[in-house]
Formats: structure tokens, sequence, C-alpha cells
């Protein structure tokens, strides 16, 4: 869906020759974009690209941009449960982390708001025994358990003694001391009506505006996404060396959907044939462009901890923005995913 | 093992595994369940073995990385390395061998796929063929549509007379061991208990440019939906007294892979080049005869299931064309030059971009980086290859049997010659000229000092001959006076056959007072 409508967006934008940023800038109803535009319409790449037609060598550079909402969701319900065990503090929730990070999110938050060196600290997460987490998906999870995290940690200080700094020297003599946080509600409440008991939807749509670069041979069809700039206005980063390996990655994949990902089924049986990593393809690194990204933290304060999720909202707009760099660099208005050689090439010869 | 062992092996079932890159692949999806006998224990079979003849023999499990890392087969059979380094990634190269490679079996998705059974995998019928045939081979040779999948047997197949040596049967030729594509059953034409032992190339082409080309979607790992392998040998070769666009092609060897069920030559396309000089627009024509063999997709257009019009296979066609193309040898240096000449006598230095030259020269940016550092450098380069052009054509006119007054005319006229080309081809050309310039001005010295040593040369000689008397003056002091003629006569140019004309008036008198009466 983003990717039909940004790159509709564009292509007004160009059939209006006005500048894509500036357009989406007078048109977006997300305050929490502003910024970004500003951001965006200010990185050399874009305010020295190419303008459109100006190309006419085989390998031609186009810069395009793509921006995307995401709804915010969280679970109201969460709760995490802090236990001092053998001088360790123990976080425990359902959560599960397969692979996105919420693990390093508990335990970095613990550490940072205890004082605690790395060993003090043990996260068990994935247990349906332990109090009520989320689901990992959706980017709800940390908004949902973050805030939880410390709520947890400012009662495990106030049952310590409530001391200032570390409490590394007191948990010897707090064998056994059990608080549980929980997520507070925000400030404005949520859109849903009534609380459903692990699913909600918070106000405010979070945003993000991806600028990307490619590389076109017009001979052979190949695209190459050379840079990837993606901005993203999610609120207060909980743990930025993650966040921002997200949103890398979320960057590679959506290059992926943009230029590779493609699955083929057999005509007459349906069996798929692309059940491989060989025929199924994937961006490799040799695929992977420069990648920077930008958060934006502002613009959250009605929500308990300030930040939401940005998991989808990191990949939503790339591969948007790679096909409008497409566009700006042929002046060929790619319509399907992903853009092949073959596709590219049947577009530009007409 | 011996070889005699593996061959006994064999004969009781099971497959040959060399490098295992193809056989351990296709063991996870069901094509092959072994039991498999390893090549790797069995002595003599790696490495490169130099004939008398200066032919080579490639033993069948050396591997990819080996072949493309040896200097000497680089310099022998390039387009054979070339193919060698571009191949599957790293890993694979590190142990996939030159026998592997060539025996490998094909990557069709409906072969591979345990839930259909084709001619390939023992059964009946080809569902590729009306299924999703998006990488299916587009010059139709047989029931089965599966390109072949070697990248080294297309090298082979350009080289006349490249042989591979089979155990208990001797030489055959690369083509006969992939037959006419007509047999939908295999890849290749061994026995299963046959080995292929060994590669043989013949003796070397003196002076041959070779490429190599793979169209793939992403930057590496690909299978090529066309490979082109390119050899060609031109006439004269490129230097500075044989400016391109005049040499002319005297061999060329061109095959092709992964649009047809065996590797394919390609002798249409020969046949445009042989004889041809080596343009662009040559090489163009030339590269358009690639599809003379191409069959356009069975069903018709609209009902095809994977593409829309035009079909992909009829695109793969053209594709095939057009990746030929640009694998024709070609020196990238003499490219990016040419194209650095042409931007700086349009934009002059300062206003031309990196961008500007590789968009002239038709060549992505990282490419034009890979040769040339800087701006900077492809002008020092390109100032080097004018001067040293014109260094050439000084040296020959030194050397003419003729009166010292034509010698020393031809030598100095070198410098005014460069001059009035610049100022012809650009308006900029006072900056590439200027001594003061940042860049420059060491090159033009050096240049103004090799044309001095020549004249001075030359004068020397005919002082020797008795033609001329110094009278007690310097052979350098007369040639300064010759040289400082020309850099008079380049201050204020209006007609460039006017200062010819002065010119040669101007040595003439110099010479006149010098030859003795």
């Amino acid at each position: 869906m983003v990717w039909a409508l940004e790159r509709a967006v564009d292509e007004l934008a160009v059939r209006l020759e006005e500048d894509p940023i500036a357009m989406r800038r007078r048109w977006d109803g997300n305050p929490k974009r502003r910024p970004l535009y500003e951001w965006a319409a200010d990185l050399p790449v874009w305010t020295d690209r190419p303008r459109p037609g100006t190309q006419t060598g085989r390998f031609r550079r186009g810069v395009g941009v793509a921006a995307a909402n995401w709804l915010y969701f969280l679970d109201p319900g969460t709760k995490v449960e802090l236990v001092v065990d053998g001088g360790v503090v123990v976080a425990r929730t359902t959560t599960q982390d397969m692979g996105t990070g919420i693990r390093s999110v508990i335990h970095d938050l613990l550490r940072a708001d205890l004082g605690l060196p790395a060993e003090r600290v043990r996260v068990e997460i994935g247990r349906t025994s332990a109090m009520h987490g989320p689901m990992s998906g959706g980017s709800r999870t940390t908004p949902s358990v973050a805030p939880a995290v410390r709520d947890a940690a400012v009662r495990l200080r106030a049952a310590l003694g409530g001391p200032t700094g570390s409490v590394l020297a007191l948990l010897g003599g707090a064998e056994g001391v059990r608080v549980i946080g929980e997520r507070r509600r925000d400030r404005r409440r949520y859109v849903t009506p009534f609380a459903l008991d692990d699913l909600a939807i918070g106000r405010g749509f979070s945003g993000a505006v991806h600028v990307s670069e490619v590389e076109v041979d017009m001979r052979l069809g190949k695209i190459r996404a050379t840079r990837v700039w993606g901005g993203i206005a999610a609120g207060h980063i909980y743990s930025e060396q993650l966040a921002r390996s997200q949103c890398e990655g979320s960057i590679v994949q959506g290059v992926g959907f943009a230029l590779y990902e493609q699955r083929h089924v057999d005509p007459g049986t349906g069996i798929v044939l692309t059940d491989n990593l060989e025929d199924y393809r994937i961006p490799g690194i040799g695929d992977t462009p420069e990648i920077e990204v930008h958060f934006h933290q502002d613009g959250w304060d009605h929500v308990t901890g300030g930040g939401v999720g940005l998991g989808e909202l990191a990949t939503l707009g790339v591969a948007a923005s790679v096909g409008n760099a497409v566009r700006a660099a042929t002046g060929w208005s790619p319509v399907d995913l992903p853009i092949r050689p073959d596709r590219l090439l049947e577009g530009t010869s007409r | 093992m011996s070889l005699d062992g593996v061959v006994t092996a064999l004969g009781r079932g099971g497959e040959l595994r060399a490098g295992g890159t193809d056989v351990m692949a296709r063991q996870h999806t069901g094509c092959a369940s072994g039991p498999f006998v390893d090549l790797g224990g069995v002595p003599g079979m790696r490495g490169v073995e130099w004939m008398p003849d200066g032919s080579a023999r490639i033993a069948a499990m050396t591997t990819m990385a080996e072949v493309a890392a040896d200097p000497a087969l680089r310099a022998a059979y390039p387009a054979l390395t070339a193919t060698a380094e571009r191949l599957a990634t790293p890993q694979v190269r590190a142990v996939g061998t030159i026998g592997g490679n060539l025996l490998q079996r094909n990557r069709c998705w409906y072969y591979r796929n345990a839930g259909f059974s084709c001619f390939q995998s023992g059964g009946v019928g080809c569902p590729a063929r009306d299924g999703n045939h998006l990488y299916s081979a587009v010059v139709d040779q047989g029931p089965c549509v599966a390109p072949h999948p070697s990248s080294m047997a297309v090298a082979l197949l350009a080289h006349d007379d490249a042989r591979v040596d089979i155990h208990d049967r001797g030489t055959i030729a690369v083509s006969g061991l992939y037959g006419d594509g007509s047999d939908p059953t295999r890849d290749h034409a061994l026995g299963p208990t046959e080995v292929l032992l060994a590669v043989e190339l013949p003796a070397p082409v003196g002076g041959e440019r070779a490429a190599y080309h793979r169209a793939i979607g992403r930057a590496e790992a690909e299978w090529p939906l066309v490979e082109a392998v390119a050899r060609l040998v031109v006439d004269g070769g490129p230097d500075a007294a044989h400016p391109p666009g005049v040499n002319q092609v005297t061999y060329a060897a061109v095959a092709v892979g992964g649009v047809a069920r065996t590797p394919l030559r390609l002798p249409e396309v020969e046949a445009a080049l042989v004889g041809k000089a080596c343009t662009s627009a040559n090489l163009i024509a030339a590269a358009e005869q690639a599809t003379a063999g191409c069959t356009p997709c069975r069903r018709p257009a609209t009902r095809c299931p994977c593409c829309a019009t035009p079909c992909w296979r009829s695109w793969n066609a053209r594709r095939m064309s057009r990746a030929i193309l640009i694998s024709m040898p070609d020196d990238p240096v003499e490219r990016i030059l040419t194209a650095a000449y042409a931007c700086f006598t349009r934009h002059g230095v300062r206003r031309t971009t990196m961008d500007d030259i590789a968009s002239a020269a038709d060549m992505s940016r990282p490419a034009v980086y890979q040769h040339v550092r800087n701006k900077d450098d492809a002008f020092r380069r390109l100032g080097t290859r004018i001067f040293d052009a014109a260094l050439v054509r000084a040296t020959a006119a030194a050397a003419q049997d003729a009166p010292v007054a034509a010698q020393l005319h031809d030598v100095v006229a070198a410098k005014l010659e460069v001059t009035l080309q610049l100022r012809r081809d650009s308006p900029h050309a006072a900056e590439l000229l200027d001594e003061s310039a940042r860049l420059s001005g060491e090159l033009v010295e050096g240049f103004k000092e090799a044309l001095l040593n020549l004249a001075a040369g030359t004068i020397l000689a005919a002082e020797s001959r008795g033609e001329v008397d110094l009278r007690g003056a310097e052979a350098t002091e007369v040639a300064d006076i010759a040289l400082a003629l020309v850099s008079g006569l380049e201050v204020a140019i209006a007609d460039p056959d006017r200062a010819r004309r002065q010119l040669r008036l101007a040595i003439d008198l110099l010479a006149a007072g010098l030859v003795e009466r």
C-alpha cells in the first residue's frame, strides 16, 4: 500500500513539476514528519540530485523519497517482575525475543536505571508462567515493555530503601525482594475505547522519511541502491544501538522488496518454486547500500516513556523511495515489484 | 584412493564428487541420493602443467580460485581466468573445481524441486516449458529448456581446440562434451563411470584481448541470465602510434551461456567482426547478430503466465546481444581517457567532474575509479598520453633519412601540432598547455626537454655527418632557438597554416645559416 501511495504521490509531484519533499510537507497532516522533511530536504544528496531527464548515458543516478506512517500499538496490560536472586536482579515477563532485541532493551534499561554492572542483571523471557507481556510484533513490544521495566526499577529502588545512585551495594542484603512494574496508562488514554487486555491503539502516528539513491544500468537493466537515508520519528529511542541496527536491517530488507524478493509458483500446480534462498533472492552484502539513520525523538510527550515502536515503520517506505529514485533516474515509472531487470528494460525501451 | 579405485566404486553405483558445491546442494533437495565417490584423494588431479609448445593442461581438481589467480594462465588465457574470477562467490570458487564446474547439473527450479518429475530427474516431460519459464533457455535445442549452468564451459568453448581428457576414452573436444542439446536427460555426455581428468588448452594466441561478462540482477552470487566470453585479436593493438578506432580485428571468438541447453559459439557475431575495424559501431553491429538463433516464447504473449508482453524469453534474447556487446574486449583506461579528453575540451578541467567522465565513457562511477584515481590523475595520464604520442612522432622524424632542416623542422613541429590540435578541439586549450598550471606544468616541462634533446641530437648527428658547421655553438643552444621559435609562434595563432609555413621558413633559415659553405 505504501508502495502504491508513495509512488503515486511522487508521480503527482513529477507531473506538477514540484519538489517531492516540498509537496509532501504541504500535504502531510502528520506533524511528526515535518522535521523529517526538513532534515531530508537539507541532505546534500537531495539538494544536489540530478534533475529528471538530464541524464543520457548508460549509467544513471536517481534520488527518490518516500514517507510512511505506522500506528502506535501497545499492550497496556504489560507487567515486568523483578526479583533479587543471588545478588542478581532478574527480570521476568512473557514477551519473546526472536532477534528483535527486547532482551537487550530490558537489560540495558535496568543497568542504567539501577546503576548495575552487566553480570548483576539477568533477563528471563519467553516463559508463559511469568507476568503478562506482549507478543513480539506490530511495533508494540518496546513501547509496552520498556515503561514497565522502568516502573519496576523505580519500585525496586523504593523497596531497597530509596537510595540514590547504584543499588549494587544493597543487593546482597535484599535476597528475595520482589516487585512488579506496570505499563502506566498514557496521559491522553488510547484510541481504542475499552481496554483489550493485550492490544490498544495509542494516540498519534509514528512517521518515517526515506531518501534513496540508485544507480541504474540502462543497458542491462540492473539497479543498485547506492545510498539510503532513513529518518525515523518514533519518539524516545530506548536503546540507540539496537534501534539503529534494526533500522539499517529494515533498509536492507526494503531494498530487497524493491529489487529482488519475489515468490514464484508453478502456474499449473501452485507448487512454490522459490522455496530456497538461491531462487528466492534477497540482498547480499554487495547489494547493501551505505546507510545513515536519523532519529527525531520529540513529539511523544503524552506517551508513557516517550517513545513508540519502529519495526514496521523503518521498512515501509524504503521500497517506494527506491522506486521513486528509479523514476527520477530513468523517467520510467515502475508499477510492479520487484523492479527486475527485464521490467526496467521493457519499461525504459518504450 | 587411486583413479582405478574411483572407477570401480562408481561402477557399483553412486556419483562422483569433486568440490561438492553442486552435489551437496542437490542432495539437500533430493536430486542426488549418493553414495558419493570423492575425487579429492586421487593424486595428480590438481595443478597446471605447461607443454613445450606453450599449451596448458589444467587438472580437473584445480579450484576456480587457483585458476583465477594463476599468473601464467592469466597471461596466456585471459578469457579463462576472467571467467573463473567472476563466477559464483569467493567461497564457492575456493572449493569448486574446474572439472566440477564443467560437469555440474542445471539450475532449473523444476528439476531441483522434489514436487516435480522431468526428463532430467528420470521422468518424462518438461514442466518448465509450459510452466514458469522465467529463466529458461531462449535458444530451443530439445525437449528440456534448462540453460546450461557452466561458466567455464563457455570460456573453454571460446577457445578453438580446447579439449577435455576423459579417463579410458582420451581427449574430446569441449563441444563434444555437451553435444547439441537434443538429449533432455543429461547436462553432459559422460557416462556414470567416466571421469574427467583434465582440461587441455591450445597454445595461446598472442596479443589477445579478452573479456567475460555475466548479466545478473544482484551484485554477486547469482546464476547469470546470460553470460558471454569474447576474445579478439586486434591488429596493432592500442598504443600511442595506433589510436583506437582504426585497428582491424584479425581474430574473434565469441561464446555465450545461460541461454541454451548447451554453451554456444556465435559464428555470426565472429564473422561480423573479423576484418572490420574495432570501432564501437562495428561492435554493436556484430552484437546484433547474436539474436539470430533465438526462438520466441511458445505461448502467445497474453497467455504467458510469468510475463506480460513482451515475453521474458525474447527479452532475454535482446539482453543477450547487449551483454555480448559490453563484453567485447575493450581497454577501459583508453575509454576513460578518451572520455576525459572529450570532457576537458568541452568544459575545461576545473568544471569537469568524475560523473561527467563516467557518463561520457558509458561506465559506472565505481568502474571508472577502478582505473583512474581521480580527475587530476585522469588529467595527468591524458597529458602524458598526448605528449607521448607527439614524442613518438618527433622521434620518428629525427630518425628519418632527410636533410637536417627537414629533420629539425619535423621534431619541433611536433610541439606546434600538439598546440594546434588542442586549440582546434577546445577553447580551454590554454589551461592544458599552460606551464604554470598546477597539474600539467611538470608534464609540459618534461615534454619540452625531450624535444630539446631530440633536436640537439639531430643537429649533432648532422655535424658528425659533416652536413652542418656549428662554429663553436652548442647543439642545445641551436635546438633551444628552434623551440623558442615554436613558442613564439604559439603565442598568437590566427591561422594554423600560416603558423606552419612560418615555422618551416624559420627553420630553413636557421639551418641555412649552419650548413657549411
